[in-house]
């Protein structure tokens, strides 16, 4: 009687873990479907602009992505498919749920493996791929990449614009006067993107608000119940906080939800970076005064606008060249100018 | 209690034991043997250091404790029905994800109810929204405990690989069913009324559900069958078994438990920030594991310390909340915070060396 029941569940626990293998990379085992197949199979000469057409050919194009589970980078996941659809190329994502290297480079050699035409790769060591980037390079495939190489030698990095210094004024208003202090939650140390997008805000408010004294930086590794804790005990350490400045989106989470709970929401201004569900229903509310949010969806529709432009323009092949970076500039949004059409590229979806 | 009642029979001729003349030990003194009582003091410790050394003593106000409260809900919950795992010798590193996966299936039925998509103030009954949300949210985690019982206890897989393995299925599962991303616009009601709700303005909504679950579990631990058999079987299983005790039965029971307690924290959870949370609890199951082993529970089994846990759960969130009160950078939090607990388990040992030296 024992042996049966032991087979069938041996079965059954194989049929969940190969089941839940194919549903851990679920943008990988169906983008391919997504991606339109009717395009034309012959080669087709250059086009002057060609990305403003659906794409004569379809190229063959893979993307590896990582941390999807944050909403920004499934935004970009959403419109780099959606930007395939549109140019009528195939595009395969390689994504993995979390910032982990090894996870990066597993998808990365997989995705290299299916030999694409042009890869769009965003690792978060910025050179973790730089070597293998230049053996691509060399054989004709070009890479973009959203965290760019240290001397760059990917084809070209499409990034998020760091230079939030020029917002800083626009959110002067909405900090309450007089003399306080302000402190800066950082998620995490170490983080080159993170700090190079943040922490020129942050020294440009201090800057010209020099009579708010800034408190030591907060980390909480994105751990959202330890950043609510941390945030209500500086509230009530120090009573003439006025401004807390969150660098992303859990930390932003975390200090709406303290705010609220203190009873201080219009008392202290909360800038949060990032525009997650959360955050942008805090903006809503009137806890979060504001918000600086990249542009997910422009990124990725760039990223994947570049890699067919790149092939369009050289069907011949041959070893690619760099060809220097692109900016993709950060929004504030208040809850003023959030339902302004213009401003939907900056707010980060829930899912494609 | 005489020897004669309760001593071993080592011969027939041997007459037992007078301790008549043995003073009973004060309570007082049998409190201060427990690790929960070293841990309780240090805990007492801590906030006197945190009152003097804070600003205008902010760290005794109201406020604070209020704070303390509402931090320490989710993990003692989690720690509790670790608790009872480990008293029955079986452990679980997929409470985090139960959390995060209940939590995200009830704030999707939430959702459901929203007239317009993703608009909280579009729900036309938010209180019958919010109860078959809770209702989901319990039902889901009672589900993860149970396929995690039925795995340890008919498949007879460890229970540290079985839960490795529904902590990365439980983990995908939440990301497939949230889109990848947290679940908000939840009705404002929840937060007002739930998680951030004190009651007569004093206490915590989720502190009185914590501390009423920490009721009913010293109830179970230490008055009732259950909570003996359950510590039998983390003893040695062998003998439970030949005992008669229906191990298996109890091993699933005890997962269930552990996984309804988890939902409770998750609903804690999206009900305090208004949405889910999926990044914050990679680290949950280990914060469970420390607050109640440092409060007394035996990692080995056969123990468990229902109010110890409390006091291990507090004791990081009191040091967490106190140092930042305090102005200490977070790079010293994080070596203060490991010091503070490795004194804490130090603490215990020595006074175990002093108790056995006096015998």
């Amino acid at each position: 009687m024992r042996t049966p029941r032991k087979h069938a569940l041996a079965l059954a626990a194989a049929a969940i873990l190969t089941v839940s293998a194919c549903a851990g990379t679920p943008a990988s085992s169906t983008a391919p479907s997504e991606a339109p197949s009717a395009a034309a199979p012959s080669a087709a000469p250059a086009s002057e602009s060609p990305s403003a057409e659906p794409s004569q050919q379809a190229y063959k194009l893979a993307a590896v992505l990582a941390n999807l589970s944050d909403p920004f980078w499934a935004t970009i996941a959403c419109s780099a498919k959606a930007e395939a659809t549109t140019l009528g190329v195939d595009l395969k994502l390689y994504t993995s749920p979390s910032s982990d290297d090894n996870a990066i480079a597993q998808n990365f050699n997989a995705a290299v493996l299916e030999n694409p035409q042009g890869i769009l790769v965003t690792p978060f060591n910025n050179n973790q791929f730089a070597t293998q980037y230049k053996d691509l390079m060399a054989k004709g495939v070009p890479v973009v990449t959203g965290n760019g190489t240290d001397p760059q030698v990917e084809y070209k990095n499409i990034f998020s614009g760091g230079d939030t210094s020029v917002l800083a004024e626009k959110v002067l208003p909405l900090i309450p006067e007089g003399a306080g202090t302000m402190v800066y939650l950082g998620g995490a140390p170490g983080i080159p993107p993170l700090e190079s997008r943040t922490l020129p805000f942050t020294e440009a408010v201090a800057k010209a608000r020099p009579d708010l004294k800034q408190l030591p930086n907060d980390y909480s590794g994105f751990d959202v119940n330890k950043s609510t804790s941390n945030v209500n005990a500086l509230i009530l350490a120090n009573p003439d906080l006025k401004l807390i400045i969150a660098s992303n989106g859990p930390d932003g989470q975390a200090a709406a939800a303290a705010v609220k709970q203190s009873g201080k929401a219009g008392k202290i201004a909360l800038i949060a970076f990032d525009a997650v569900p959360a955050e942008v229903d805090a903006l809503k509310d009137g806890t979060i005064s504001a918000l600086i949010a990249q542009a997910p969806g422009t990124l990725g529709q760039e990223q994947i606008k570049a890699l067919v432009d790149y092939l369009n323009a050289n069907p011949t092949g041959g070893a690619v060249a760099t060809a220097g970076k692109q900016e993709v500039s950060s929004g504030l949004l208040t809850k003023d100018n959030l339902d302004d059409p213009a401003n939907a590229v900056y707010i980060y979806k829930a899912g494609c | 209690m005489s020897a004669a009642a309760s001593g071993p029979v080592v011969g027939a001729s041997m007459p037992p034991a007078d301790d008549r003349a043995r003073v009973p030990e004060p309570l007082l003194a049998r409190w201060l043997r427990t690790r929960a009582a070293w841990v309780f003091l240090l805990n007492v410790v801590l906030i006197a250091v945190f009152t003097a050394i804070s600003r205008d003593h902010v760290f005794f106000s109201l406020q604070s404790f209020q704070s303390l409260m509402i931090g320490v809900s989710e993990g003692l919950l989690l720690a509790l029905g670790l608790s009872m795992l480990l008293g029955a010798g079986i452990f679980d590193l997929s409470i985090g994800a139960n959390l995060v996966l209940s939590s995200v299936v009830g704030a999707k039925v939430i959702a459901s109810f929203q007239a317009v998509s993703g608009d909280p103030t579009s729900y036309a009954d938010p209180g019958v929204a919010i109860l078959l949300g809770f209702v989901a949210c319990i039902a889901m985690g009672a589900l993860f405990g149970l396929i995690n019982g039925l795995i340890i206890a008919v498949g007879e897989i460890n229970s540290l690989i079985a839960t490795l393995a529904t902590l990365g299925i439980g983990t995908g599962v939440a990301f497939l069913v949230s889109g990848g991303s947290d679940v908000a616009a939840m009705p404002p009601v929840l937060q007002e009324r739930l998680g951030l709700n004190m009651v007569g303005g004093v206490v915590p909504l989720p502190a009185i559900l914590s501390l009423g679950a920490l009721l009913i579990l010293w109830i179970v631990v230490r008055y009732l069958r259950y909570g003996l058999r359950v510590q039998s079987i983390g003893s040695s299983r062998a003998a439970a078994e030949r005992a008669g005790i229906p191990v298996k039965s109890y091993l699933v029971s005890l997962t269930v438990l552990a996984g309804v307690l988890a939902s409770l924290a998750g609903f804690i959870d999206l009900s305090k920030f208004g949405s889910t949370s999926l990044a914050g609890h990679n680290n949950d199951a280990l914060a469970a594991v420390t607050a109640a082993v440092i409060g007394g529970t035996l990692l080995e089994g056969g123990y468990i310390s229902v109010v110890g846990t409390l006091w291990g759960a507090a004791l990081a969130v009191i040091l967490q909340f106190g140092l930042v009160i305090a102005g200490v950078s977070s790079f010293w939090q994080l070596i203060a915070v490991g010091f503070v607990l490795l004194l804490a388990v130090l603490l215990d040992r020595a006074a175990a060396q002093r108790r056995e030296r006096a015998r």
